[in-house]
Formats: structure tokens, sequence, C-alpha cells
């Protein structure tokens, strides 16, 4: 029944607000994953706005904007981490030789498609080399909680860091052109619905996922 | 243009310094580049299912 | 490494200010332009910077000498000399601060070819950046100075940004306390900037120490009459007495009623990288008797918020004297 599925547990608050919603809905991201969606979104375009405007010659004291919008991402990307592993299925973002059938419309994708899965891994290549060396690259800045050193690495090693954070900064302006653009197209908007309200519709789910690989749709009746 | 940023350390030898920020504009290009291909295959594939039918 | 001799250039010597500027924005970044040269001929004799053109503003009398102006104040020529700004009896009456302080510039040779623009607008003394070392402010990775080891007596105790260099300039303290306007031309013609903002720091631009575009020139400062014939002090402090540049540099203007500050400019200089105006201490100051504790609180207060590096912790005693003689003395 359409009763059981987990939104339909969401507060008498939360139904109010979204009346639109129809009472076939089902659920696609959960409130905290949703959160983490548009946390990291907003502190990447913080991180490239702050990263990348100064290179075009808008100036502004960015060093600290940076640096904390890069700590608020640190800590989105540690609690994706312990989420997708501790409470969501990482099975259904794998890669599959069978995911290649999407592109020839023979076989609906199950909770994520291809395109989808590519998208996910390429932002998490980018976001994880550019948490990664930008954590190592705190300890140039003064910050209240590190005791700065320059001299942790080389030059030479320092120089291979910075290389690294500026590909993951160049990769994630790609990324977030095609994401925006993928996700205001008018075909994929329950996708867009999915991520900022919860749910999607039954029958949009049965049009673009397969009931067998993505088992939440049927499961219940 | 060039791939990647040099310098000298202060004992005078070649250091990279980080990624040419040349590439940003390519960055940016890749993206609209992908966009455009994208929208053509979207119309060309609408007006083939629209044939279709 | 050959040191000690001018490279090859070419030499362009306009005689009006429409004429470097058109020639300015054709070189591009090709070209340097240059005053005094007194700051530009180190850099090219010394090989760390190339140029393939001189733009050489001296002929440009119109950007020469010390005008008065209709609401009391003084608009002063950026190719104005600092001998000439030092013995200018219009600037010596009612900005005495501004001729004290050119009057401390370097020595007697320099300050005769030496411009109040140039003196402005010069690039950090910093001596990793003046060896040649790619440090931030270079374009690369590191600041040398803001090591366990980094050699950094004259540089920052405020305002560091990953680059911890200072401003070398003797008049930019004086021409900030007397609330100058900088006026600059470029291709989209003039824009006028209060000297406060005239001077940036690193976080916002790590490249330069002023907020001139390439292709931009200081062509006036402007002195408004609301200081004229304030009471002034000005004081630098250096290694040696002549031909240096300051360790710490103290400007400061009162406006006296009595014994009671009315008002009140305490700026000091090679403390950041930009001139520090002491806003905590001015607002502490005005309304208040003049007395020897109440400089001797605002010389603690001067200091506040301070971050010395490991070989210039003597600037915060140095700072906190210089406000308290400043408000004393003024």
């Amino acid at each position: 029944m359409a009763a059981n599925y987990p939104l339909d547990d969401a507060r008498p608050a939360d139904a109010a607000r979204d009346a639109a919603r129809p009472g076939d809905a089902i659920e696609r991201h959960a409130t905290p994953d949703r959160w983490f969606h548009w946390i990291t979104a907003l502190t990447m375009l913080v991180l490239l706005a702050t990263g990348l405007l100064p290179v075009v010659g808008v100036r502004f004291a960015w060093v600290e904007i940076h640096w904390i919008a890069g700590l608020v991402l640190v800590a989105a990307v540690l609690w994706h981490v312990v989420r997708a592993l501790g409470w969501q299925q990482p099975r259904a973002m794998g890669l599959r030789w069978r995911d290649l059938r999407e592109l020839t419309a023979r076989e609906r994708p199950g909770k994520y498609s291809l395109a989808q899965k590519l998208m996910h891994h390429a932002f998490a290549a980018a976001l994880l080399v550019a948490v990664v060396t930008g954590s190592l690259m705190l300890v140039k800045v003064q910050t209240p909680f590190l005791e700065r050193n320059p001299y942790l690495f080389s030059e030479r090693t320092w120089g291979v860091i910075h290389v690294l954070h500026d590909l993951s900064a160049l990769l994630a302006v790609t990324l977030v052109i095609l994401h925006v653009y993928f996700a205001l197209l008018p075909e994929k908007r329950m996708y867009l619905r999915a991520m900022t309200k919860g749910w999607m519709t039954r029958a949009e789910a049965r049009e673009h996922h397969d009931p067998e690989r993505w088992p939440g749709p049927e499961r219940d009746e | 243009m060039d791939l990647f940023r040099y310098g000298h350390d202060a004992w005078g030898r070649e250091v990279i310094n980080g990624l040419s920020w040349d590439l940003l504009g390519l960055a940016v290009g890749l993206g609209f580049a992908v966009i455009a291909v994208h929208w053509v295959w979207r119309a060309v594939a609408r007006t083939g299912r629209k044939g279709g039918h | 490494m050959l040191r000690d001799v001018m490279p090859h250039f070419e030499l362009y010597q306009p005689d009006s200010l429409e004429g470097a500027l058109e020639l300015a924005e054709r070189l591009g970044p090709d070209a340097w332009l240059v005053a005094g040269g007194q700051d530009t001929y180190d850099w090219l004799k010394n090989r760390t910077r190339r140029v393939a053109a001189l733009i050489d503003l001296t002929g440009i009398e119109a950007l020469k000498g010390v005008r008065e102006r209709e609401d009391g104040g003084l608009e002063i020529g950026a190719l104005t000399t600092l001998t000439q700004l030092e013995r200018d009896p219009l600037v010596r009456e009612r900005f005495g601060l501004l001729a004290a302080a050119a009057g401390r510039v370097a020595a007697p040779q320099i300050r005769n070819v030496g411009t109040l623009g140039g003196n402005l607008c010069q690039d950090t003394r910093c001596w990793y950046y003046r060896g040649g070392v790619d440090c931030y402010r270079a374009g690369g990775n590191m600041c040398y100075a803001d090591t366990p080891q980094g050699q950094n007596r004259e540089h920052a105790i405020f305002g560091a940004s990953r680059c911890v260099a200072v401003s070398p300039s003797d008049t930019a303290p004086a021409v900030v306390a007397l609330d100058a306007a900088m006026v600059v031309h470029g291709p989209r013609g003039e824009r006028v900037i209060p000297a406060q903002r005239f001077f940036v720091g690193p976080a916002k631009n790590i490249r330069r120490m002023t907020v001139l575009a390439p292709g931009e020139i200081l062509t006036a400062v402007r002195l408004p009459a609301a200081w004229a014939g304030a009471r002034f002090y000005f004081e630098k402090v250096a290694d040696r007495q002549v031909w240096d540049f300051a360790l710490l540099s103290v400007a400061a203007a009162l406006r006296m009623e009595g014994d009671v500050i009315r008002d009140a400019r305490i700026v000091c200089g090679a403390v950041e990288c930009v001139p520090r105006r002491l806003q905590e201490v001015e607002r502490a100051l005005i309304g208040q008797v003049r007395s020897e504790e109440l400089a001797a609180s605002a010389g603690e207060l001067a200091v506040e918020g301070a971050r010395p590096l490991n070989f210039n912790h003597f600037k915060m005693p140095l700072m906190a004297n210089l406000v308290r003689r400043a408000i004393r003395e003024a």
C-alpha cells in the first residue's frame, strides 16, 4: 500500500507544506540525503566562486571564505560516506555492464540511470580529490586550530597537490554546468522535484525505472 | 595554451605551481559543448520518435 | 647574474597624459609605467623583472606641482618630486604631515627624483620577493618570509593573508591620515578613490599593492581642507636615519579644542601590507582630554590583535610607543 511508504510517515506539517504530493508518492531521496545534496551544492558553488573569481580578475578577500566552506564540504562528504554505508544501498550506485543496455533503450534503469551514476562518480572523484588536497593545503594558511606549517611537504610535492586541487576544481566546473543543465531539462523535472521534495510519483517511477531493479514502487503492492 | 604553471623554488629549481588557468576556459567550454551535443541529439531523437508514430 | 646594468628595452617618453594612456593601452603587459624610477630600476637592473618597453611619465608637466583647490584643499600632481613636496610652502603650511613624511623618504638624492606617485605606488621590499623567488606575491605557492626560519624582521604584524609583506611607503600613512583622494586615469576615464581604499592587502589581491589596474595611472592626490592646519605628528623608525625603509612609522592628525581631542586620524606604516588606520584608537581619543594616561592606553589599544612573526615581536612595543608619542606630541 502506498500508505506504507516511508514518506508517509512524515510529520503532518511536511504534508501540509507539500500539498501537491499525490497519495502514491514514492520516496526517492530521504530528507538527510537531500540536505547533503543542497549543502554540498551550495558549498561547491561558494568554493568555485571564491577559488576561481579572483583568477578571472574579480578581487575580494576570498581565502577565509574558501577554507571555511571547504571544511563544511569535508564534513558533508564524511556525512555522506557514513550515511551511504550505514543507511543507504551503495550497490544501487554501482556501475554494471548491464547499465550499458540503457543506451539502446532496451532496458530501463534501476534506481539510478547510467548517466546519473556517471555524474555521481565524477562528482565523487572531483570532491574526494578536492577535499583531500584542500585539507592538506589548510596547513599553509592561518587558521585558529592548526599550527601553520608550509614545510609539511617539499615545494615539488606542494606543486603536485596544487595541480590535483586545480584539476578537481576544473572538473567540478564542467560537472556543475552539466548537472544544472540536465536537472533543468523538462523531461527530467521529476528528478529535480525528488531532490527538492523527496518524492516522485508511481507513474514516473514506472515510466523511467525498472520495477525489478528499483523495488520501491512495487514492493508494497 | 599552457597545461601547467611553473615557478622556481628558493634554490632556483623549477617547480610546478599548479594547472594553467588557461584551462578554465576549456573546462567551461567543454561543459557547454556537451550541452550543445546533447541538445542536438535530443532534438534529433524527438524528431525520430515523432516520425515513427 | 649581470647586475647593476640597465637591460635593453624600448623607451617611450610621452608629454601628455593622453599619450601615456594610449601607449599603456597599446603596449599592454609588455610595458612598465615609470615615474622617478627609484623602485623600477632596481627590478630591472637586478633582472628580477623584464620589460620590453618603459613608459617614462616624467615628461608630463601637467602631472607636476601643487595647486590650490576651491575648498581650501590642495591637489598635488603625482609627478611632484618628494623634495618639492617637502619644501612647498602651501603643503608645509596646511598639511605639514605630508611634508614631514616626504622629507623622511630615503635620502636627498632619491627625493630629488622620486615622486609622490611613485612613492605611493612602489612595490614591497620583502627581500624574498625582491630576490626573485616565486613566492605567493610572485605567483607561487609559498611565503618564504612566513616560515619557521624565515627572516621577517621587517614584515607584517597585522593583516597577513598568506603573504606577510608590508607597504614600504612613507607618504602612504600620511595621505591616509589626511583623508586624501587619489585621482586615477585609465582607459575608461577618471576615477577618484579614497586613499584608504587605494592600497590593497594580500587577502584581496596578493599580486598588487594598490587598486591600480594595468594601464591606469595615479595622476594626482587631493587633500581636502578638513585637515588643513590641524596638529600633526610624523615619525619613522628605521635601522638608519637616512636611505632606509621604515621598520615602523606613524602619521597622526589631531583636531583640538583646548586640551580636548575633537577628531583624530592615526595611521601606522610598515605593520601591514596597507597603511594601518587605527580607527578604534581614534574612537577612543575623540572627546577625551589629552593626557599621558590617554596616550599610553591608546598605544596599548593600537597593538591589540597583532600577530607578530618570529623576528618582529619588537614591532609591538615600538608601535605602542610611537602611537603614544604621536598623541602626546601632535
